[in-house]
């Protein structure tokens, strides 16, 4: 059983040893953000996400090929009948409509992020927020070759597209950023906060378009 | 919050908390700067924890340094002198009297288990009982029990219940 004894004790000791210990640490060092070791570490990381998303491009792009789908659906089949050891039909999933990027970047994210759009564009288009667990911000074109240039600045990213581009646009932003302005050809700004787990924000470019919707 | 605020924020309390953990500045000098590349790497889902993560990251490569470096650690023991002054003593006699202190304080801190120490200096850093239970995983009853007979155990090293003990 504890007493009040006991307490007494242990405040006593703790006290006595904080002050030995503060006699005795090590003297402050001026210690240096290893800033090259973490670009390296947030490089691995960019390319980890560039291979994911190439293998996942891949994978959809391949399934779109009659061959490859072909084989998919022999291979399902064939597990299900060894499964089950019956013939039974199997509807191969629905291929993914493929993707094509055709530009990303990364770059360290400013506190609140800028998102500039140059123009709305006359078939269309979205520009998708989504969070990461990440500390940058990555942006990739989906859809077009050559829709648009990535531009990386000081307060954040400029899209300068056409008006004639089909493209669309995902962002991913750190979990952390306070505020995202998004603003599209010199209308009013929109500011967003940073997209909790789940969310994500899809601004629609087309010219005639309402402008947001917030999804989850 | 920024990797650089968060760094000139907490690297010093780190850097602390590390060297006496480990008993050697120059080792706690590098596990502060692999726990910024962990942070940059794998930061923490709630921002709000940062601190008891960044401590809770500090113990684990703090231990696993310690485990991969025993060869050098054991030679830096064994050469108390070479611990770095924490100011420079005018007299001569304090100087010696100083080191001989801390290389007490580094041998009694080296009796305790890897948990009672973690336990021992992230109280003295001010946490939680429930914050040093997650950090060390254990429950955060134990964690005064734990507390109390790490202090037991310094005390008879370190004489803290002599009435003259400052």
């Amino acid at each position: 059983m504890t007493t009040f004894d006991d307490v007494e004790v242990v405040q006593r000791r703790a006290g006595r040893l904080s002050l030995l210990l503060a006699r005795t640490d090590a003297p402050p060092r001026p210690l240096v953000l290893p800033v090259a070791r973490i670009a390296r570490a947030e490089r691995r990381l960019a390319v980890r996400w560039r291979i994911a998303a190439a293998v996942a491009l891949l994978i959809a792009g391949a399934a779109g090929v009659p061959p490859v789908r072909a084989w998919i659906a022999d291979t399902v089949r064939a597990a299900w009948r060894s499964v089950t050891g019956r013939h039974q039909a199997v509807v191969p999933p629905a291929p993914a409509a493929p993707t094509v990027t055709t530009g990303a970047v990364s770059f360290a994210a400013p506190d609140p992020l800028t998102i500039r759009i140059a123009r709305r564009q006359t078939a269309g288009g979205t520009l998708t927020i989504e969070r990461t667990d990440g500390l940058s911000v990555s942006a990739a074109v989906t859809g077009e070759a050559n829709a648009a240039e990535l531009v990386v600045g000081p307060e954040g990213l400029r899209i300068v597209n056409r008006r004639a581009s089909t493209a669309g646009y995902v962002i991913r932003v750190p979990a952390g950023l306070s505020r995202i302005v998004v603003q599209v050809e010199q209308e009013r700004p929109r500011i967003f906060g940073s997209p909790a787990a789940g969310d994500r924000y899809v601004v629609d470019l087309g010219v005639r378009s309402a402008p947001v919707q917030a999804l989850k | 919050m920024q990797l650089a605020e968060a760094f000139v924020r907490h690297q010093a309390e780190l850097f602390r908390y590390a060297a006496r953990f480990t008993g050697d500045a120059d080792l706690a000098e590098d596990v502060v700067q692999d726990v910024f590349v962990r942070l940059a790497e794998r930061p923490p889902r709630d921002e709000t924890q940062l601190r008891a993560w960044l401590f809770r990251v500090t113990t684990t490569i703090a231990i696993d340094a310690q485990r991969s470096s025993r060869r050098r650690l054991s030679l830096v023991q064994a050469r108390a002198s070479s611990v770095p002054v924490a100011q420079a003593a005018p007299d001569p006699a304090e100087s010696v009297e100083r080191e001989e202190l801390r290389g007490r304080v580094r041998e009694a801190l080296a009796t305790l288990s890897e948990k009672e120490r973690a336990v021992l200096l992230m109280r003295e850093e001010g946490f939680a009982h429930r914050e040093i239970a997650e950090a060390v995983g254990t429950t955060t009853g134990s964690v005064g029990t734990m507390f109390a007979r790490a202090l037991e155990k310094l005390a008879r090293r370190l004489d803290l219940d002599a009435e003259d003990a400052r």
